[in-house]
């Protein structure tokens, strides 16, 4: 069994988003573990909960908050990147003075610190 | 275990290099080794003397020249790359091993962790 680290730069509108999803599905269904996803750059965005896609297409943050929910994976979102591009918690969004926040549950914020102490736990770090 | 930060775009039309870049300063700070290489029109993130102030309101590409401060010791340039764009190792910002393809790709495979940007 392997340990997996997901790295996300893309963004949702993008293959490699939607690629991230499946390959999450297959490692684990292959009795891999995802021990954690981490979203930085552009892929701070899947964790947009504001996404309303046609229901015949993927919604992302469900896809990733389902994923989370049944094995355990966290979902880390870089804080700096999340604040750039607009991807807020209702304290930062408080703290900056506005209006809405968008971070979806179960995505959390996090440090570069975080991602970099994870890379050194898993077997693998894979890379959307 | 050596993270390498893959640099392949042109600075300052994307955002990839600044998040490279402190990416791998974070990796730093947390003891961790670090090796950049730089490849395609990421070598024009390492030129010396952009004048970037009409683009943008910071050039991190400045930011470089802290790298041995971090004792960040590898950064890796692909000869090819820096010739495309008529530059020389003179050319750039930071003190950089310039590498033949075989040797550059080689440095690269010895980085368990391998991340582009």
């Amino acid at each position: 069994m392997s340990t997996f680290l997901l790295f996300i730069t893309s963004p949702p509108s993008s293959q490699a988003a939607l690629s991230a999803i499946k390959f999450a599905h297959a490692a684990i269904s292959n009795h891999h573990q995802i021990s954690a996803v981490f979203f930085y750059g552009d892929g701070v965005n899947n964790a947009n909960a504001l996404q309303a896609p046609p229901s015949d297409e993927t919604n992302i943050p469900h896809e990733w908050q389902s994923i989370a929910l049944k094995h355990n994976t966290q979902l880390l979102v870089c804080s700096a990147a999340a604040q750039r591009k607009g991807v807020l918690t209702p304290s930062e969004a408080d703290y900056h003075g506005l209006q809405g926040h968008n971070l979806a549950a179960p995505f959390e914020i996090a440090g570069l610190g975080e991602y970099v102490q994870l890379q050194t736990q898993v077997t693998q770090v894979v890379q959307f | 275990m050596k993270t390498a930060i893959l640099m392949t775009h042109s600075p300052f039309q994307t955002e990839e290099g600044r998040e490279g870049l402190e990416l791998a300063l974070a990796l730093a700070t947390y003891e961790q080794t670090v090796a950049l290489f730089f490849f395609n029109e990421g070598v024009l993130q390492l030129k010396n003397n952009h004048i970037a102030s009409d683009l943008s309101p910071k050039n991190y590409t400045a930011t470089f020249k802290a790298l041995g401060l971090y004792d960040v010791e590898e950064v890796y340039v692909l000869e090819d790359s820096l010739a495309d764009y008529q530059l020389q190792n003179t050319d750039l910002i930071v003190d950089a091993n310039v590498l033949a393809h075989d040797d550059f790709f080689q440095k690269l495979n010895t980085c368990q962790r391998q991340l582009k940007f």
